[in-house]
């Protein structure tokens, strides 16, 4: 089928269709990111006090954010003359230059995926005060690392969020004792279900299930009933009313009772032994309190961690601390403390490093000097005192350390012994710790880093969590909206890389219907360039 | 668009400009919030500092979509729809004054 107007311009509009349909929706383009950015400043100029204040500015590596902006450039240019090549009917340097706008597509993606990686594996730490370490944790440490014996779940909703975050597989649980349903629906239940499979056994999720469609059949069938019998009353009572109103007596049934069969109570939560212990690394974010906590079970104290699905796992706590290595931590902040109770942070305790606390200090008269220099006479407004570039500062650790861990010449053994002291346990097996000191073992040979283990209890700590979308507002709006946009350079990637393998058979055939399509994919990807010019100021540099 | 071999020349010479005046804006703008030589207001990033970057970037925008985009010279058609969109976009980025009379507020209890 011949489709009109791929060429020529349509008499009404001057111009040949797909020029129009792509300004259409680049329009409607427009549309989208300017709600995007219309939310984001709404959140930034709504910001105060206490929600997300202060507002992380600054906190991009502005660097790959340059360059990344500069390959966006160099791109637009490149697919512009891609364009121009194709009027001057030269396939060979279309090739050249489109090859180009690809190359810079895939640096991108890659820049930013190196950005991404950077988020997810760089944590921040806040303490209880306020003050806040951005690091590299050790793995795994950000959890609660339980040994679980057994599983409390509400059946109401029968989630079991832990199952996710157990190390290995999920071993199967003993039948609760003592679990009843009410004798109408006892019958209904399976034969695994009430005695287990061929071991006696269930597995947990599969029980859960049926557990949870009995009940919910169980709660259905006593709320039907219990409607019927007061309906039924209900008429009764209406009966003996007109009867009474005509003077007369109603000859009818009594009041029913509820059938107590039907409807005695039905357990919403059931406790099920595991048939042996499991481990587990429990996310704080899915945890009450973010923490562990004791419950007396049979008479005896013992661990437990409330999911905040309603679901409880009760056995060992094995280790809640967070572990950094001294070199891997990138940054102090204080900015949510008063600069008179700085010296003073929680974390200066944790890094144990007067070189690199004093460094920090002298930075920070640094800036209070230039800030100072620069207001002359008049006050210095309080958000500068707590503005980033005040109270943010990098750390190097390692100094001090060397000294904490002891004399140099011997420094390696004092490493092993540390690393050993120190080694975050994982699974509570004896492997892991002897895992943790040959890990340290095989380090000695190059500097301090197994003897720098910094242990951070979880009593300290306010909240830890990588840069991701849920570590704030900010975070959330940068991976939308960094992320719609790459998803359209992505986008935009494949329709060009789709005109230069498979363009020359309608280059040869109809060479200007070959430069209209580039113009219109290179149109697309001039507004995801316009679209990242904005982005990168609001996002990386203000 | 240009079709003559001279035109082509010259609008090439053209887009080559952009390129650099887009890569000179950038870094312009990376000093105005990295370098305090080329602080505005305040030493730091401050709201002077945000104006300049974000006109800087709408000068950007604008080469790019005149000279990359040819808007410079389109069809009357185009430009009505970019108007329209442009009062529906202006409308919407007001919509975030309603954050100085109705701000974000942590909830505070019963």
């Amino acid at each position: 089928m011949e489709i009109p107007f791929e060429v020529t311009a349509r008499r009404d509009t001057g111009l040949w269709n797909a020029k129009i349909g792509i300004w259409l929706f680049l329009a409607s383009e427009v549309m989208l990111f300017g709600g995007l950015f219309s939310g984001y400043v709404f959140l930034r100029i709504g910001v105060i006090d206490g929600v997300d204040n202060p507002w992380p500015t600054n906190v991009q590596n502005a660097l790959l954010g340059f360059i990344n902006t500069l390959v966006l450039i160099a791109s637009s240019v490149f697919v512009v003359f891609s364009w121009v090549a194709l009027k001057e009917r030269s396939w060979k340097r279309f090739q050249i230059w489109m090859t180009a706008v690809i190359f810079c597509a895939f640096a991108f993606l890659g820049i930013k995926a190196y950005e991404y990686y950077g988020k997810f594996t760089h944590y921040g730490i806040q303490m209880k005060d306020g003050s806040l370490i951005e690091a590299q944790i050790e793995s795994g440490t950000d959890r609660l690392r339980f040994e679980a014996t057994q599983a409390t779940i509400d059946l109401n909703t029968g989630s079991t969020v832990f199952t996710g975050m157990v190390d290995g597989d999920l071993p199967k649980f003993k039948v609760p004792k003592g679990y009843q349903l009410p004798p109408a629906f006892q019958q209904k239940a399976p034969k695994w279900f009430t005695e287990g499979d061929s071991d006696g056994l269930v597995d947990l999720k599969r029980w859960v299930s049926q557990a949870k469609s009995l009940t919910a059949a169980a709660q259905k069938a006593q709320r039907s009933h219990s409607n019927e019998v007061k309906h039924r009353n209900e008429e009764i009572e209406r009966k003996i009313a007109e009867a009474e109103a005509d003077g007369e007596t109603y000859q009818g049934d009594p009041v029913q009772e509820l059938d107590a069969e039907i409807m005695q109570q039905v357990q919403a939560k059931v406790t099920l032994v595991a048939a042996e212990p499991f481990n587990l690394h429990a996310r704080t974010r899915k945890v009450v309190g973010r923490r562990s906590s004791k419950a007396k079970i049979n008479d005896v104290e013992t661990d437990v961690i409330n999911f905040t699905d309603g679901s409880r796992v009760a056995g060992r706590l094995i280790d809640d601390a967070v572990y950094v290595r001294a070199d891997h931590v990138h940054e102090v902040d204080l900015q949510r403390m008063i600069l008179a109770e700085q010296r003073d942070a929680m974390v200066w305790g944790l890094l144990d490093d007067d070189a690199a606390k004093e460094k920090f200090f002298e930075d920070q008269n640094k800036r209070i000097e230039l800030l100072k220099e620069h207001y002359g006479d008049r006050v210095i407004p309080q958000k500068q005192y707590t503005s980033r570039e005040v109270n943010v500062h990098h750390v190097h650790l390692g100094h001090a350390h060397s000294d904490h861990s002891g004399a140099e010449e011997d420094h390696s053994d004092d490493a092993a012994e540390a690393a050993k002291k120190h080694a975050p346990e994982t699974g509570g097996a004896e492997e892991d710790h002897a895992d943790a000191a040959h890990k340290s073992e095989a380090h000695n040979g190059h500097d301090e880093d197994a003897a720098a283990l910094i242990k951070i209890p979880r009593d300290m700590i306010d909240r830890v969590s990588n840069h991701g979308p849920q570590y704030g507002t900010y975070y959330a709006i940068y991976f939308t909206m960094t992320g719609l946009h790459g998803l359209h350079v992505i986008g935009g990637g494949i329709v060009l890389t789709y005109f230069l393998l498979f363009g020359k058979k309608l280059f040869l055939k109809n060479p200007e219907h070959m430069a209209n399509r580039v113009e219109v994919g290179g149109l697309f990807w001039h507004f995801v360039d316009l679209v990242w010019i904005f982005l990168f100021p609001i996002m990386y540099l203000f | 668009m240009a079709e003559s071999p001279e035109e082509m020349a010259k609008h090439k010479r053209a887009y080559w400009l952009v390129f650099y005046a887009l890569c000179f804006f950038t870094v312009f703008t990376v000093a105005l919030a990295k370098f305090h030589i080329f602080d505005f207001g305040a030493p730091g990033v401050s709201s002077h500092d945000i104006i300049v970057g974000l006109i800087v970037a709408a000068v950007k925008s604008s080469l790019v979509g005149l000279i990359f985009m040819h808007l410079n010279h389109e069809k009357g058609l185009i430009y009505k729809i970019l108007v329209f969109t442009f009062c529906f976009a202006l409308a919407m980025m007001a919509l975030s004054l309603l954050a100085w009379w109705d701000p974000i507020k942590p909830l505070l209890g019963v």
